[in-house]
């Protein structure tokens, strides 16, 4: 992260931090609340997925907050259908072409609710992102467009391979699955001798933060049953492993100090990668609960209070990348309240 | 005139209205909501020609009678004459067509529903209340008023109220009410009361405070269905204006529709406009009573022998936050099996407990927490629950094209279910020219694992999972063999379709002949499904017979089974199943859009040696809603080990199976028996007689069994209506056997009433807001019949009636024709 320009489609920003920020400053700036959204969704599910101590808080939503949580969604992706282009992408400002990694964020927003393809009130919404995304794929299998990335294209990459995956589950779209299949090859291909992934589909330097998405599009792959070698994920703990601090936490990178973020961030890779009972993994929720141990539920009502009219939720920060539309803050809220849902197969454990 | 005297001749010409409207056969009822009446002539131009004609008619009777009868004095000739007049005068009338329009005026009171809380839970203290209210709960509970600096005197009803149940409270206050909130509310509205329990009762004398003059049995008091009852008093409104619904209760709704649904359907089907306001009257006090609950324990039902499971434990505490307790996993003699001390906090909290699962059979834990002294319930400090501890493994070959969403979960949970030995293929990542090579993508010990080819490689596992796989990979030779190895080798089959091979492809293939259901093969263009609205998804409606399933299983009351597997998200295609077979047996269904008949959704038939489970939808996901595995693997690992062959109850030998094995009172019960002779050949009869042995009871009754789809297999239901264990036995002599065969089923009152000791004014205030009603507190009872505005509404209905056919009309003409034969013979003119 360190070096990363301004501007660029950055989601780094942990929501523990952000939580941390508020508990202790209770300051008027929401807008820096949700800011790294993304890591909301990795931290959300991730917590969700570890609830494996002995006493813990039980973390579904009871049946009348349930209630609030999918009409809040529901408006959001009214907004996101309303939005989209006849192309199958939505506005945004990351970068001049339609984004893979917006693209596949909004995508993800309607699968996690359930909005299948071929069925349902947004089949047509969802069976044009699907054909967006399938239409942006490179001769390399790079699923990104040209002059449509940001500093670097494996975070977008990995989002479409994750949400191009899932589809995969319901529609036989021609092309589909060697899509899938060489998309996971591109992933594998840019593992570096360490384990990890960076910006560029090049087996160069790595970071956790990108790492993580990789794992998660891996994960999914796995689950829908292509061909993923043994070798990639072993390196790819190895690499997580790396990061991991003795304390308790993870760094951004080997040798770094640990970030709420990037704690969030290794201990998901670890359980997605079937390691759930890893010392480190406890030892990094440990670190996070110790911050706030409720802060899910604070998330949730945060995100159900800031919730416009139009269905939409602001930038948080982060308004620079919405550009005309709040598709981006938008997907990304209710991605996170969508944990609830249990659908996406990628998430289980 | 005097006023009095207007009024007085008013209230004759009335009576005179009244009197003729009933003359002309309207009811009293009726003719007490006359408001004005008219008279019409059906032809006025007969009418007029008839009385013109009349007068020289008149004058010709006249002078005939005076010419030819000379005899008779003038009066007898008048009267004769004026007979004979009255007479054609008459008929002048009838002819003329003489009617009354009768304008009604009716004025149709809104509805009213009282609903009354009388559960077990309603048995529970109602707990301090707050100072400033004491007063006028007490006022409205009819206790005497407290003289203002009366400290001594303020006490008494506090103590009295606080030492009440909640139930005495709502008896004193209605009794106290009656002449006064509830009168005004039967004057002003159509009042209706209802008692809830786990069943609803409509209460007919309902101003009365204790309901009517026949006190009434209680209502299975161990749960309360609020949404039941707030359905039913919509229901039996319809077509009427609802003022509102007065709701009396702690607010716990413990089986049924959930009362928030309920409300929610109404606003949907009334366009978007909550059908009535909720007035809902929280019973009990504002503060949660000092009370430690275990409400909840979660455990897998079905372990493998030695496997360690975990069994999850939620406790509820209020007021006794930082205190540290034991909390207990026993096992059924007692024994305490783990320990753990945990410091308590206000609010949900778990405790997850490692069980090792050292005996096959079924097993008995509860989960305790030792109670506090000064606790308010202590009923609800243990819960049991039972875990089924099976000695084999099923081996298990799921078999799909593509990884669907539902395979990718079934794939994950199968693999941590110890009960299952699972292989995964998917028929995509075969090689295309030869089926039989290995995934070799898999890389999690699935690889190597081929498509069988014949009775023997099928028969190799206890079950096979059919998903959406093509007619060209599962060639013809492969579908016979499967249909061998499932009649004849008893591997259980589930099928679930979906929308591009199964079951399309295989309309006159040998593996049609398994599917339990028939398809409607031209649906959804060709594709044999049933695909939903946009916006009106599929529902799944368990049945009954599906309630009593083991797929199903979820607690001991197979009503509260299929109430919560009906609830599951909708989806939005299906199978095109439009019917079952004939020995097939509906599990789900549903409603099918577009006018076709109901879909069968699943549906269980035994075929041979083996059984076949339909699932029709590839949605069951969805199932994950908030919960993630605990529903949809539930159902999936309940389906897949009843499918799947089983060494204990082979077709080949004589048992006899209760399913399930423990429940509640008025839950049916499926009785199974298999009866085979001597050469293991099947019993086949028309009908197999068991005994039922309820528990007390001195002499059995008998349960008739019809045969379930194979010879030999017989199947019938009962319904134990009380507590204890209830005896199930078929005598030897029935089939020639050794020895009877015999069964039970251990019945049990739940204490969900009481699992939660506090007023849920959570749920009563979001039932107010979503109504558009209000919460209004006992003190305030009084102003209930002010926050229902709806009015009355005041019909006019016209009714037109002729009056010539009617008995005055009749007694008139019967007395002039006597009048006339009475004249003539006095004065012998004949």
């Amino acid at each position: 992260m360190a070096g990363q320009p301004p501007g660029t489609f950055r989601m780094h920003t942990s929501l523990m931090q952000i939580m941390l920020m508020q508990t202790r400053h209770r300051s008027n700036r929401p807008c820096r609340l949700l800011s790294g959204m993304l890591c909301t969704l990795i931290a959300a599910v991730g917590c969700c997925l570890c609830l494996g101590p002995a006493v813990a808080d039980v973390p579904d939503a009871d049946a009348r907050e349930l209630v609030r949580i999918e009409a809040a969604v529901d408006r959001a992706l009214e907004y996101l259908a309303t939005n989209q282009k006849p192309d199958g992408s939505w506005p945004q400002a990351v970068s001049p072409q339609p984004n893979t990694g917006i693209d596949s964020l909004c995508l993800l927003a309607f699968m996690g609710r359930g909005h299948v393809p071929d069925r349902g009130p947004y089949r047509e919404t969802v069976g044009r992102a699907i054909d967006g995304l399938l239409n942006a794929r490179q001769p390399t299998g790079l699923l990104v467009r040209k002059g449509g990335n940001s500093h670097g294209p494996m975070y977008e990459h990995a989002l479409a391979t994750l949400a191009l995956i899932e589809a995969s589950g319901w529609t036989s779209r021609e092309g589909l699955p060697e899509t899938c299949q060489q998309a996971v090859d591109v992933i594998v291909a840019a593992q570096n001798k360490e384990g990890g992934w960076r910006y560029q589909p090049q087996p160069r330097d790595a970071d956790l933060s990108v790492t993580v998405m990789q794992v998660v599009a891996l994960r999914a792959a796995q689950n829908a049953r292509l061909r993923v070698p043994q070798k990639t994920l072993e390196q790819a703990r190895a690499y997580v492993k790396k990061c991991a601090k003795p304390k308790g936490g993870f760094a951004y990178q080997p040798g770094q100090g640990v970030k709420d973020a990037q704690s969030a961030a290794g201990a998901l890779c670890l359980q997605l990668l079937g390691d759930y009972d890893d010392p480190d993994v406890k030892l990094a929720l440990e670190s996070l609960q110790a911050h706030d141990y409720k802060w899910h539920p604070r998330v949730r009502s945060q995100l159900l209070e800031t919730q416009n009219a139009d269905g939409s939720w602001p930038g948080w920060g982060e308004e620079r990348l919405n550009g005309p539309a709040k598709c981006y803050s938008t997907a990304m809220a209710a991605i996170t309240l969508e944990v609830y849902m249990h659908y996406l197969p990628a998430y289980q454990r | 005139m005097t006023p009095a005297q207007l009024n007085q001749a008013n209230s004759m010409l009335s009576s005179l209205l009244v009197w003729l409207a009933r003359s002309c056969g309207v009811g009293h009822e009726l003719a007490a909501r006359i408001d004005s009446v008219e008279w019409h002539w059906a032809r006025p131009d007969l009418l007029i020609i008839g009385l013109l004609l009349l007068v020289p008619a008149g004058w010709w009777i006249a002078r005939r009678h005076r010419e030819r009868m000379p005899w008779l004095s003038p009066r007898q000739r008048h009267a004769l004459s004026a007979c004979r007049i009255a007479v054609l005068a008459l008929l002048v009338f009838v002819l003329a067509g003489p009617s009354l329009r009768l304008d009604e005026r009716v004025e149709e009171k809104p509805v009213v529903a009282l609903i009354v809380d009388t559960s077990d839970s309603m048995q529970l203290p109602v707990g301090r209340l707050p100072a400033a209210t004491i007063d006028g709960v007490a006022t409205a509970a009819g206790l005497d008023p407290v003289a203002a600096g009366d400290e001594a005197a303020a006490v008494a009803p506090v103590e009295k109220v606080g030492r009440w149940s909640r139930g005495e409270l709502v008896r004193a206050v209605l009794t106290a009410q009656a002449d006064t909130t509830l009168r005004q509310l039967a004057d002003q509205f159509d009042l209706r009361r209802y008692e809830v329990a786990r069943r609803v009762r409509r209460v007919y004398d309902a101003a009365k405070p204790a309901g009517g003059a026949t006190p009434q049995p209680p209502l299975d008091p161990f749960d309360t269905a609020l949404g039941v009852a707030v359905e039913m008093a919509m229901d039996d409104a319809s077509g009427r204006g609802l003022a509102g619904i007065v709701l009396v209760t702690d607010g716990r709704s413990t089986v049924g529709i959930d009362p928030l649904d309920a409300v929610r359907r109404a606003t949907e089907a009334s366009g978007g406009q909550p059908r009535a306001p909720v007035i809902a009257v929280p019973v009990g006090s504002i503060d949660a009573p000092i009370d430690l609950a275990v409400t909840d324990v979660l455990a897998a039902p079905v372990v493998a022998l030695n496997d360690t499971v975990s069994i999850n434990a939620t406790l509820q505490s209020s007021g006794l936050a930082s205190r540290e307790v034991a909390v207990e996993l026993r096992s059924a003699d007692g024994e305490v099996l783990e320990s753990r001390r945990m410091k308590l906090k206000d609010g949900r909290q778990q405790v997850v407990f490692q069980w090792h699962a050292k005996e096959a059979g079924t097993s008995l834990l509860t989960v305790a927490v030792p109670p506090a002294a000064e606790e308010a319930v202590r009923e609800n400090n243990l819960v049991e629950t039972s875990i089924i501890v099976s000695d084999r493994r099923s081996k298990v070959l799921v078999v799909d094209h593509a990884a669907r969403w539902d395979l990718r979960f079934i794939d994950h949970a199968i693999r941590r279910d110890t009960g299952f030995e699972p292989t995964v293929l998917l028929t995509s990542t075969l090689a295309s020219a030869d089926a039989t090579t290995d995934t070799a993508t898999a890389g999690d010990g699935d690889a190597g694992a081929k498509l069988p080819r014949d009775v023997e490689e099928w028969a190799a596992y206890d079950l096979i999972v059919l998903g959406d796989v093509p007619a060209a990979v599962l060639d013809v030779a492969r579908q016979k063999a499967l249909v061998e190895a499932v009649s004849r080798r008893g591997v259980g089959l589930v099928l679930q379709p979906g929308g591009e091979h199964l079951p399309r492809e295989y309309a006159d293939a040998p593996l049609a002949e398994l599917f339990p259901v028939t398809i409607d093969q031209a649906a959804g263009d060709g594709s044999a499904t049933v695909e939903a609205a946009a916006f009106k998804p599929l529902r799944m409606q368990v049945t009954a017979r599906g309630a009593m399933h083991p797929a199903f299983a979820l607690s001991g009351d197979a009503a509260r089974n299929r109430s919560k597997w009906s609830e599951m998200p909708p989806f939005f295609r299906a199978a095109a199943a439009t019917g079952p077979k004939p020995s097939a047996t509906v599990l789900a269904e549903v409603d099918a859009p577009a006018s076709r008949a109901a879909i069968v959704l699943m549906a269980e038939a035994p075929v041979g040696n083996g059984r076949v489970v339909w699932i029709g939808t590839d949605e069951t996901f969805r199932w994950r809603r908030n919960v993630g595995d605990s529903m949809f693997w539930r159902f999936w690992g309940q389906a897949l080990r009843s499918a799947a062959r089983r060494d204990d109850h082979p077709p080949d030998a004589n048992w006899l199976v209760v399913t399930p094995d423990r429940c509640e009172p008025d839950s049916p019960v499926l009785v199974e028996l298999n009866l085979v002779d001597e050469s293991k050949k099947p019993v086949e009869a028309a009908v197999q007689k068991v005994a039922l042995m309820p528990p007390g009871a001195a002499a059995a009754t008998v349960l008739e069994l019809r045969p379930a789809g194979r010879p030999g297999l017989y199947a019938g239901s009962f319904t134990p209506d009380s507590a204890g264990r209830h005896g199930v036995r078929h005598g030897p002599a029935a089939a020639g056997l050794s020895a009877g065969l015999s069964a039970e089923c251990v019945v049990s009152e739940p204490s969900r009433e009481r699992a939660q000791a506090g007023v849920d004014r959570e749920a009563l205030r979001s039932l107010a807001d979503l109504s558009g009603g209000a919460v209004i507190e006992v003190a305030d009872f009084s102003t209930i019949p002010y926050k229902l505005t709806k009015t009355a509404v005041e019909a006019r209905t016209s009714l037109e009636d002729e009056i010539w056919d009617t008995w005055p009309v009749l007694l008139l003409l019967v007395g002039l024709y006597c009048l006339d034969v009475g004249i003539r013979r006095l004065s012998g003119s004949s």
